[in-house]
């Protein structure tokens, strides 16, 4: 029997991109999209499991799960070329699935009915920055799940030993039997190039659109803003024993933050 | 109203970010949950605060981290309370139980807050790594689920009266979970976490060599500081990569972040924009980092760092 292995993506404004305001909402202008960067880690996890699983005699088929508008197949489009197989994109051009609670039950039906036997994705995307969507698509789907991880060793298809990491620089080790969901922190590895051959490859690979869900939302945006600016930045000069003193006196007595 | 919290500690003291979540609890009729054998000097603080009631998880089993194990703990107690609202800290224990809980009563979850107060109910979060913040507007629910970010709130106290340790040991069967804790790699350190220190210094490419944090973590050590890096430091394998501050490491939200010779690239600015008060120092006049800082020094880290060290030690001497 096959192996299905399920890559949660997400399509999000590249991190170099300004954020500006336009009336009351974002202006989405300029924006360039990208895959989440966290979501690479999570596809060149799949694709080396795939190849470690298709060495050792299963046949394993990598699937890509991406909610979005119509231009949001590109992330899907961009995976392939790296070895992703085929995706699933659910449709969502009035972005009406925009909170955690949303976008996990959409997702969540999806990889119900894909039924897959693992999945990845990034701890977090780097626009909502809610690290919550695939944990709840793990408790939704009730998978066991383990966020944040930076190494991950298969034992066969059975099951997984993953480091979790967390504060002050500590791993935790972690055996997980398999079906479960693992997101992807920094360190786990590093997305590959896309070859010739996989980007030809890519265009012929199979996108199912499907129709959102019903959803029930858990919150909306009821305003935005940007950071407040700092004000002008005061430049310390002198030689560097007076700099230094006088850097420590302001942080006392002027900032107070000392 | 009525809150339950996710409280934390760190070798047996009450996290300050668990105090923050209780100040903006104020007035109310809070219950919160802390785990772990070595726990019971926080479960006492928690309810000299004022929190009524503090399930305090003793059994040693619970020491080590177990989704499973904790989101049913956590969920039963809530089932019997019915709170209007379930707090925690966006800490690595917060940013994973609160939205699985959240999906478990499949309930509106806000995650990683930077403003909170419950009662007119007012909560704002950041959105493209702090690039834009917005305003929640929750749909109506019986409970909503609440992730906070570690020093954005003042710490407080519940009430004046004090609440009563109930020792609970939840039944479950760890040994016929799917998830098995196998150990940690170290123990955790006296030094602050990046995340929840309240100073950070931290360093970029810059410094050329592994050994040349050193200066840094001198300097720390020296303020009760915490070390971050940049991203180009921890790829060049100066620094590790928990120590990485920005997209793709950690945010962080100090009173002061010092940083020396890292240009300030807005993936650095990311992680640590939030900062009350930022200092840059870096030989370079024009970089970028200047106009994000609030203090700026034009000059040689190698030669500032060692003197910065000394000017505080002389200033803490004296307090
Ligand atoms: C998707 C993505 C995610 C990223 N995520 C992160 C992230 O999480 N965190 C992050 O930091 N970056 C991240 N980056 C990288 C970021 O764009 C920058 O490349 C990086 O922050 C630069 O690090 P740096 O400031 O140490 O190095 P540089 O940009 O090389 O700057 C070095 C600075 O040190 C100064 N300097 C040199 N010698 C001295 C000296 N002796 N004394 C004083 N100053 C000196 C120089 O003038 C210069 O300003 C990301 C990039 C991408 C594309």
């Amino acid at each position: 029997m096959a192996v299905k292995i399920g890559v949660l993506i997400k399509n999000v404004p590249d991190t170099n991109t300004k954020i500006q305001l336009k009336g009351d909402a974002i202006d989405e202008g300029d924006i360039k999209y990208v895959i989440n960067p966290y979501d690479e880690f999570a596809i060149e996890e799949a694709v080396k499991t795939k190849e470690a699983w298709t060495k050792a005699g299963q046949t394993v088929e990598v699937v890509g799960v991406c909610l979005g508008p119509t231009t949001a197949s590109k992330s899907l489009r961009d995976a392939f070329a790296v070895g992703v197989d085929r995706g699933v994109h659910i449709l969502d051009n009035e972005k009406k699935a925009i909170d955690p609670r949303s976008v996990s039950q959409a997702l969540a039906k999806v990889c119900q009915e894909e039924n897959f036997n693992l999945i990845f994705a990034g701890k977090q995307a780097v626009d909502t920055d809610s690290h919550s969507v695939a944990t709840m698509v793990a408790e939704r789907l009730k998978m066991p799940h383990m966020a944040v991880i930076s190494k991950c060793e298969f034992s066969g298809t059975e099951s997984v030993q993953v480091e979790r990491d967390i504060e002050g620089g500590i791993k935790e080790v972690y055996k997980i039997k398999l079906p479960a969901l693992l997101t992807a922190n920094k360190g786990l590895n590093k997305m590959r190039l896309a070859s010739l051959p996989g980007i030809r490859a890519a265009s012929k690979k199979e996108i199912k659109e499907v129709p959102l869900s019903d959803i029930k939302a858990g919150y909306k945006v009821s305003g935005w803003g940007l950071p407040p600016e700092r004000g002008k930045v005061k430049m310390i000069e002198g030689e560097p024993p007076a700099q230094a003193a006088e850097l420590v006196k302001r942080l006392h007595e002027e900032a107070k933050v000392v | 109203m009525k809150i339950f919290i996710l409280a934390e500690h760190k070798n047996g003291n009450l996290k300050k970010a668990t105090l923050e979540l209780l100040g903006a609890s104020k007035g109310a009729d809070v219950a919160a949950v802390i785990f772990g054998a070595g726990a019971k000097a926080a479960a006492d603080e928690l309810a000299k605060q004022g929190v009524q009631t503090v399930h305090w998880v003793k059994d040693a089993k619970f020491n080590e981290y177990h989704p499973e194990a904790y989101a049913k703990t956590a969920e039963d107690l809530i089932k019997a309370q019915k709170p209007a609202f379930v707090l925690g800290s966006a800490s690595s224990l917060g940013k994973d139980l609160i939205p699985k809980l959240a999906a478990r009563f499949d309930a509106p979850v806000a995650t990683d807050c930077i403003e909170l107060s419950l009662e007119p109910l007012k909560v704002r979060k950041p959105f493209f790594s702090g690039k834009a913040a917005a305003a929640i507007q929750f749909e109506s629910a019986e409970t909503i689920f609440i992730s906070v970010r570690p020093n954005s709130l003042p710490a407080g106290s519940v009430s004046g009266t004090p609440g009563k340790v109930n020792e609970l040991t939840p039944s479950f069967d760890f040994s016929g979970s799917p998830i098995q804790f196998v150990s940690r790699t170290q123990a955790s350190s006296d030094r602050p976490d990046l995340t929840e220190a309240s100073i950070i210094v931290s360093g970029g490419r810059s410094l050329k060599t592994k050994e040349n944090f050193k200066i840094l973590f001198d300097l720390a050590d020296s303020i009760g500081a915490a070390v971050g890096a940049s991203r180009a430091a921890v790829d060049e394998g100066l620094a590790g990569h928990d120590m990485q501050v920005g997209q793709t490491g950690k945010t962080v939200n100090p009173s002061l972040y010092v940083a020396f010779g890292i240009s300030g690239a807005i993936q650095h600015l990311a992680g640590m924009r939030t900062s009350k008060v930022i200092v840059a120092i870096n030989k370079d006049p024009n970089a970028p980092l200047f106009q994000k800082a609030d203090y700026g020094i034009v000059g040689d880290l190698f030669v500032l760092a060692p003197l910065l060290n000394q000017e505080f030690k002389k200033l803490l001497n004296k307090a």
